[in-house]
């Protein structure tokens, strides 16, 4: 009782009712003809990637440049699965655990190595798996035993990729698929939060800042390491099934290609690496410059200047400016601000005479 | 938390939440004569696609000044011209992007109808968001026939398909053999990009093989991957195999970096022929001579006899001081054809332009065979065009009869 | 399909050739790392400009071929000076992923700058030279990879020398391997950071200038041989130059001779399938294997 009187008078809670009852409200609103809710969803499934890869490189420490192979996966077993008639909400959580136990698999030798040479090898894990998986179906069509995969000479699809079908009222369904990638997203960050606040969370920590130390006071790295990764490859392998069930068609340049293991240390870094929020500023701000960049005219009267024609530059800038003047991204920064905000505040409070130091 | 962590933590929720619903506001909604029709694209700008995209631009561009200098597209229920709006958006050659821009112009921008761009992944993954809304969507750079085989109503392509493609090339070298100009049976080594494109072309030539084997014999067949750094492993199994022709699907770089092997190589091959590439202005100034007597087979050529390729050739070459290349000319057609529909239906209204766009039947068009209609799947099914490059880098067209400018010359002159 | 009985001793030509071509986009990559311990993701977009250098040159100035680099090596050195000195400086000591990152977002910039002023529109340079082989024993060689492979060697023994036998070079392998302790003796580490950046940018230039001779490139180009760099880096032990040789000796003899029994398709499956491997197995790559080779 007294927990909810405390709850009912923070401001904070609050303010959380609000945002979340308008995020749950947004498909009802018309809100820029309704992009808002593509967008929305767009910020969902990216928010949940950009937790998810923090969890391994935030709180662990070991950066991975490989994420999109369990992107990938994720997309490919839906789809797979759902092409051979497997109801498609089933296909969701078997989409996860195969993508945990590609992490297994190739997690186990890799995250022996340290620092760069575990990015370098998730780098050959994404490459090597998008190839494989471009080539599976002719690797396989010749061979007696995994013949029995293909279904109508398809299994991965290759190049041309896999298409599925599609509902006849696709808004709903879409609209479904909104709230089913907020509860994604919810869930993400609950696990966060689980992690970060506990003890696993607090053995990553340990393994983040001396691997050895950790060691030594009796973390067992490799298990934590392995588990890290299982955990983070589970929600990206969910929010890769969900992708494909959104948009209706995947193919390897898209869902296992580098461009998205990097979105994935992109973001999370712009935001706050290795805290809770960080990644969901990081994911809001990627998804708010794309839209913007991608879609801004600047009408300078004579001149049309379309600054999509410039979003590589600026993108790029903004990552150069962030590194070099603020590496714990977004998150960072304000928690330097309001520092020095704090810090000049009280000098000029004490200044000022009456003010006892608090 | 003290208040200016507080206050600082309202502001930027408060902030996020403008930036993320303050809209770009193309939208207008008016029940009497809007302002403008809005169409709307999403292009390959950038990326892996960004040489075609560009030339789509420019032949949006082109086609959008062309109708609006003349006052706009004629919509009968409003009783007068009206001019359009283009939105040109650059989706990176990226299908998550493409798919949100296109829902950002049929959600946010409120277009009236969509074009496509150019790149089998792309419109495969963004003419959804245009079926799912029932905006009619016409383009003229997706030709993988699959796409079409959705059960999509609202898409509408202006090229055939390059299964299509290849059972002409097929077609026409079983007319060569007939003239004995081509071997019989012809022993074909073939390649192709691992791409849904490259996959199209050698599965047509394999089944074309299959149905005649006393025609063609495919003695050799391999993908192969993008950005090849060396041809010669596979260009050497090409000549172990001992073929008569050497059938090819490859985009510019690759084209570039196989042929030039090929030559280096000394290889020899009675027919040569890399599907769509070969006769663009890039492609003959890469290879010089080496490229001579290479036949292809695609959409468009600048030399096609008819008045308006002529007339479109002539303006693109003024406008941007370059040849244009075929998907520049579809392009251009795929945004006449849009304009066509609108002034067709008589209104804005969506289902009434898509049913135009279905039913449609264009005359004098710069498309193979002069008329633009659609398959009940929103495919055309027009023939392609053949031709082949001749020495002095000159492109002579050789299929179909009716556009022939020379006899080709077959089989390929020996040095 | 018959059977085909393909030119082996061709394949192994060709695979040499190759290999020159590999070592020598990759040099720049194992420089920049071994000093440093930086992962150079700009490696691309400076090869990437290095063609497109070699392009303004050959194509529109007319310059010849072969000494076209001439002027962009040393152009390129200056400005890997002045990327180390005003950018890369300030991530030295902070965590890898800053230096990944930040390498990639100046990649990024110098993929729209190009855009900017080229269009995405492919290039090709088209010289006397391109189609000209010469034959041996029946199997004609490509003049322009050839001269690449020659480059190839000859920047191999050239970084032997400087790094073993000149002060300077000398220096380099002490900053490299203590920096602390190279202050201790005297040496200016952070001009020598400088110098080797500088050196490692220089030949990624070098390489994207003689790759514009053999392939056609847009402001994309690049991405494809860094990923394959990676490779051939580590498989060369990720800090030896003589290592990057042998590495890309082996890549390309693998993936040649993989045509015959695999498909081509997964000759680059392979190469990062061996990265993997390599790392996990023997991070040490072809030369600890040498070395233990030579120890027996």
């Amino acid at each position: 009782m007294m927990l909810v009187k405390q709850l009912l008078c923070s401001w904070k809670v609050w303010v959380g009712v609000i945002v979340i009852a308008f995020l749950v409200l947004i498909p009802f609103l018309e809100i820029r003809g309704g992009y808002l809710q593509t967008l929305g969803f767009l910020t969902f499934l990216y928010i949940s990637l950009s937790t998810a890869w923090n969890i391994l490189g935030g709180y662990a420490g070991q950066i991975s440049f490989g994420h999109a192979t369990f992107y990938g996966l994720g997309a490919y077993t839906t789809s797979i699965l759902i092409l051979r008639g497997i109801p498609a909400l089933l296909t969701i959580p078997i989409a996860g655990i195969v993508a945990s136990f590609y992490g297994l698999l190739w997690g186990y030798p890799c995250l022996r190595l340290r620092g760069q040479y575990f990015a370098i090898a998730t780098i050959g894990v994404g490459e090597a798996t998008r190839l494989l998986m471009l080539n599976l179906d002719d690797l396989i069509k010749n061979n007696y035993l995994l013949k029995g995969f293909l279904q109508k000479g398809v299994l991965t699809g290759g190049a041309t990729g896999l298409m599925l079908p599609m509902p006849p009222d696709i808004r709903t369904y879409a609209t479904g698929f909104y709230y089913g990638v907020m509860v994604l997203m919810f869930g993400a960050l609950l696990v966060s939060w689980w992690v970060k606040n506990g003890k696993f969370g607090l053995g990553l920590f340990a393994i983040n800042m001396d691997m050895d130390a950790a060691e030594t006071v009796g973390v067992n790295t490799t298990r934590y390491k392995i588990l890290a990764l299982m955990l983070s490859a589970f929600v990206v392998g969910i929010s890769g099934s969900i992708y494909a069930q959104y948009v209706f068609y995947i193919d390897p340049q898209t869902v296992f290609g580098f461009p998205t293991s990097i979105a994935m240390v992109l973001m999370p870094t712009i935001g706050g690496i290795g805290t809770l929020t960080g990644p969901i500023l990081g994911a809001v701000v990627y998804i708010v410059v794309q839209d913007r960049i991608l879609t801004a005219n600047l009408n300078l009267g004579f001149i049309n200047l379309s600054l999509s024609s410039l979003h590589l530059l600026l993108y790029g800038g903004l990552l150069v400016v962030i590194i070099l003047f603020e590496p714990k991204g977004l998150l960072g920064m304000y928690r330097r601000l309001s520092n020095l905000w704090e810090k000049h505040k009280m000098r000029f409070l004490i200044a000022r005479g009456g003010i006892e130091k608090i | 938390m003290s208040k200016p962590r507080e206050i600082f933590l309202a502001i930027l929720v408060v902030l996020i939440f403008f930036i993320f619903t303050r809209g770009t506001g193309f939208s207008q909604v008016s029940p009497t004569a809007p302002k403008e029709i809005i169409l709307g694209a999403a292009l390959p700008l950038t990326g892996g696609q960004s040489r075609e995209g560009g030339y789509v631009n420019k032949a949006y561009a082109m086609a959008l000044k062309e109708i609006n200098d003349a006052g706009g597209i004629m919509v009968k229920a409003y009783g007068k011209k009206i001019p359009i709006k283009l939105i040109i958006y650059d989706d990176k050659s990226d299908n998550t992007t493409s798919v949100q821009l296109y829902e950002k112009l049929v959600t946010e921008d409120k277009v009236n109808a969509l074009l496509g761009g150019y790149g089998t992944p792309l419109i495969t993954a963004h003419t959804i968001v245009a079926e799912k809304y029932r905006v009619p969507y016409v383009n003229g750079g997706g030709a993988t026939g699959a796409i079409y085989q959705r059960g999509m109503k609202y898409i509408f392509c202006i090229i055939s398909s390059i299964e299509k493609l290849s059972f002409t090339l097929m077609d026409w070298m079983a007319i060569q053999q007939n003239a004995g100009k081509l071997k019989k049976p012809l022993r074909i080594g073939l390649m192709g990009e691992n791409t849904s494109h490259g996959k199209e072309f050698r599965q047509g030539v394999l089944d074309k093989s299959k149905a005649a084997p006393d025609r063609f014999n495919v003695v050799m067949d391999e993908p192969f991957e993008l950005n090849l750094k060396d041809a010669d492993p596979l260009l050497q199994k090409v000549k172990a195999a001992n073929a008569d022709a050497f059938l090819a699907d490859a985009r510019l770089a690759d084209y570039v970096t196989i042929h030039r092997r090929y030559t280096e190589m000394g290889q020899y091959h009675s027919i040569v022929s890399y599907g769509p590439r070969g006769p663009e202005k890039a492609a003959r100034d890469a290879l010089g001579p080496a490229s001579d007597y290479i036949v292809s087979c695609n959409w468009w050529n600048k030399d096609v006899p008819t008045q308006a390729a002529k007339v479109f050739a002539d303006k693109y070459q003024k406008t941007y001081n370059e040849p244009a290349e075929w998907f520049a000319a579809t392009a251009y057609e795929t945004f006449r054809v849009m304009a066509k529909a609108i002034e067709d239906a008589g209104t804005l209204d969506k289902t009434k332009i898509r049913d135009a766009i279905a039913k449609m039947d264009m005359r004098n068009s710069l498309v193979v065979g002069g008329r633009v209609w659609f398959e009940p799947n929103g495919q055309i099914n027009n023939d392609h065009l053949m031709m082949q490059n001749m020495p002095g880098g000159k492109v002579a067209l050789i299929y179909p009869k009716d556009v022939a400018t020379a006899e080709p010359i077959v089989p390929i002159p020996k040095k | 399909m018959g059977d085909i009985t393909i030119d082996i001793s061709a394949l192994i030509v060709s695979a040499i050739l190759l290999a020159g071509l590999y070592a020598t986009m990759s040099y720049g990559l194992a420089l920049i790392y071994g000093v440093m311990k930086i992962v150079n993701l700009a490696h691309a977009g400076v090869m990437m400009w290095g063609a497109y250098g070699a392009f303004i040159l050959i194509a529109r100035l007319g310059a010849n071929p072969f000494l076209a680099p001439l002027l962009i090596v040393p152009a390129f050195f200056i400005f890997g000076v002045f990327l180390q000195r005003y950018v890369v400086r300030r991530v030295m000591g902070a965590p890898p992923i800053s230096s990944l990152l930040l390498l990639f977002g100046i990649w990024l910039i110098m993929q729209n700058i190009s855009y900017l002023v080229f269009t995405g529109d492919t290039k090709a340079i088209t010289t006397k030279y391109t189609l000209l082989t010469f034959q041996v024993s029946g199997i004609s060689i490509s003049v322009n990879r050839l001269v690449v492979f020659i480059v190839g060697i000859l920047a191999l023994v050239a970084l032997r020398q400087f790094l073993g036998r000149t002060y300077m070079g000398k220096a380099i392998r002490a900053t490299a391997q203590d920096s602390d302790a190279s202050k201790l003796v005297g040496i200016n580490t952070a001009r020598i950071m400088e110098i080797a950046f500088g050196i490692g940018i220089a030949l990624a230039g070098l390489a994207g200038s003689l790759m514009a001779l053999i392939f056609a490139f847009d402001p994309d180009f690049g991405r494809s041989h860094l990923l394959k760099g990676f490779c051939i880096v580590v498989l060369g032990g990720l800090e030896s130059m003589i290592g990057v040789a042998l590495g890309a000796l082996v890549l390309a003899l693998a993936e040649a001779l993989s045509v015959l029994w695999l498909m081509p398709a997964l000759q680059d499956f392979v190469s990062f399938a061996l990265l993997v491997i390599v790392l996990v197995v023997m991070p040490g790559g072809m030369k600890e294997l040498l070395s233990k080779f030579i120890k027996n």
